[in-house]
């Protein structure tokens, strides 16, 4: 009987680690099988080496490796019945949730959104991974386990983007973007290549990939990554409009302040400082909206061109430039509302004016909850870009409008 | 003559069941070794069929192990559990039914050939 040394063993465990059997339970078991093997058939003057490979290669057929395979694919096919059963729950569950939650959505029934969330978290974390876990098992071609995971991934990207389209969340183009280049740059050439080789499928691939094209085409147009075209048109038009409406005011109270000045019967002192505090006032919302406007487009505009917004329809950077936690409004748009605060007062206290013409910063209902809101809260919290420029410029019109009512 | 692998495959957890309800506590290498005694080299499992069997059978609760350190290196013996016992008696009965059937199946083949 062979005695094998301290050093034969490492060399042999080491042997087997190489050999990318990583599970030390498998490699101790390995371990003593061929200790033993060595310890019965080997010569006591035998040589361990050469007799060590040759045993080894008994092992397997084209790997030892093969083994610790084989062991984990038995152990996870313990649970093969248990995913496909929560496979199949989940994905009954989603279609259930997600059904109803549409249907109460449309309606305007409550617990719509909980229910799509739910149905779309089933989806996209239970059974869609689980499918493809199951999938890719039974597949034995390299391609056609990728095919599975691509379009798995594409599958839980594209219900999450939907997800986020839904419920306004922040990223949901960027992922329905991902998701499509996924499915046309890598899923569908691979669909397609592995399937053409098939004279079987060949018909079948090609009006798949079609679809999947045409799909990714129409989904492309009905997510409605840029606004409609229409609708960025007329915001432009009513932007430059009031804009044109507030130069125009400022340019011809300009003149009425000149005349006043000149003439003696008027109050000079107060029209000069109605003149400075609606400058002021004009200017500083002036600095709102181009700080606004460059850190939304993440440019260094000094000046607003509606025609060439970018990013027309985006609320979340002007959200979170205006507001802070709890949708409090941040120190500039608090300072705006206290200066029109004051500017208000000045006018009640110098000037004999109905308080109707005033800026209105009072509370306003909000039309879907009912309830009251701020009014920093109502103009500009998850406004997109060209309605805050808009009601910014509104602001500086009133002024001007208050302004030259006053002068009279 | 060698059984082929797939014929031995399906039936290596019935074989590996019964040999630890005879033997109380085995160890890998003694399996096969056994085994290939037994069926005098008709039967012979490959280590890389019989570990992941193992493995998959303590897994399952069938059987436990227990460790014993041979100098540097360590060796597992597995011994049947209690439900090991009971899937033992349902699993030998099982594969003596369907060798039978198999028996009826292919007489009757043979006959009508």
């Amino acid at each position: 009987m062979y005695c094998l040394s301290d050093k034969q063993i490492d060399y042999i465990i080491n042997d087997i680690s190489t050999r990318g059997v990583e599970m030390e339970a498998l490699q101790q078991n390995l371990l003593d099988h061929i200790c033993c093997i060595v310890e019965q058939n080997l010569e006591v003057d035998g040589d361990f080496e050469s007799f060590y490979q040759k045993t080894i290669k008994t092992f397997y057929k084209d790997a030892l490796w093969e083994i610790e395979e084989e062991t984990l694919l038995l152990l996870t096919f313990k649970n093969y019945y248990k995913m496909k059963k929560t496979m199949i729950i989940s994905g009954l569950f989603s279609a259930i949730t997600m059904t109803a939650g549409l249907i109460f959505k449309f309606m305007h029934w409550p617990g719509a959104s909980p229910m799509i969330l739910m149905g779309v978290a089933s989806l996209g974390l239970i059974f869609l991974p689980l499918m493809s876990v199951l999938k890719t098992k039974e597949k034995q071609n390299k391609n056609d386990k990728l095919i599975i995971v691509f379009g798995a991934v594409f599958g839980v990207l594209i219900s999450f983007a939907v997800l986020f389209k839904i419920f306004h969340w922040p990223g949901a183009n960027i992922m329905g973007l991902i998701s499509v280049a996924i499915m046309l740059l890598v899923f569908t050439p691979l669909y397609y290549f592995t399937g053409i080789r098939n004279p079987e499928n060949k018909t079948n691939t090609i009006m798949i990939t079609i679809l999947l094209v045409m799909g990714c085409g129409l989904f492309l147009t009905l997510i409605n990554f840029r606004p409609g075209f229409t609708i960025v048109k007329a915001s432009e038009k009513i932007n430059q409009h009031l804009e044109e409406c507030y130069n125009y005011a400022t340019q011809q109270n300009s003149l009425i302040f000149n005349k006043t000045i000149i003439d003696t019967l008027t109050n000079k002192k107060n029209n000069i400082e109605l003149n400075k505090k609606c400058n002021e006032l004009c200017n500083a919302i002036e600095v709102i909206k181009l700080n606004v406007l460059q850190l939304t487009e993440q440019n260094i505009a000094t000046v607003i061109t509606y025609s060439e917004l970018t990013m027309p329809d985006n609320y979340d950077i002007p959200t979170n430039i205006l507001f802070g936690e709890n949708a409090t409004a941040k120190p500039q748009l608090q300072a705006l509302k206290t200066n029109l605060n004051n500017f208000n007062t000045f006018i009640l206290e110098n000037f004999k004016q109905n308080s109707a013409i005033l800026i209105n910063l009072s509370d306003i209902t909000n039309t879907d909850s009912g309830l009251p809101e701020t009014w920093e809260k109502s103009n500009y919290y998850h406004m997109p870009l060209v309605c805050i420029l808009r009601n910014l410029t509104q602001l500086q019109l009133e002024v001007r409008l208050i302004e030259s009512n006053c002068m009279r | 003559m060698n059984y082929s692998s797939e014929l031995i495959k399906g039936t290596l957890k019935t074989i590996v069941l019964k040999l630890l309800a005879d033997n109380k506590k085995m160890y890998g290498y003694e399996i096969t070794q056994t085994v290939k005694e037994q069926t005098l080299d008709k039967i012979l499992i490959t280590e890389g069929a019989l570990y992941p069997t193992l493995h998959s059978l303590e897994a399952d609760g069938l059987v436990t192990t227990e460790i014993e350190f041979i100098g540097k290196r360590v060796r597992k013996y597995y011994r049947l559990s209690p439900q090991g016992k009971i899937k033992t008696k349902e699993k030998v009965s099982e594969l003596a039914d369907f060798m039978n059937t198999m028996k009826f199946l292919l007489n009757i083949k043979t006959k009508t050939v």
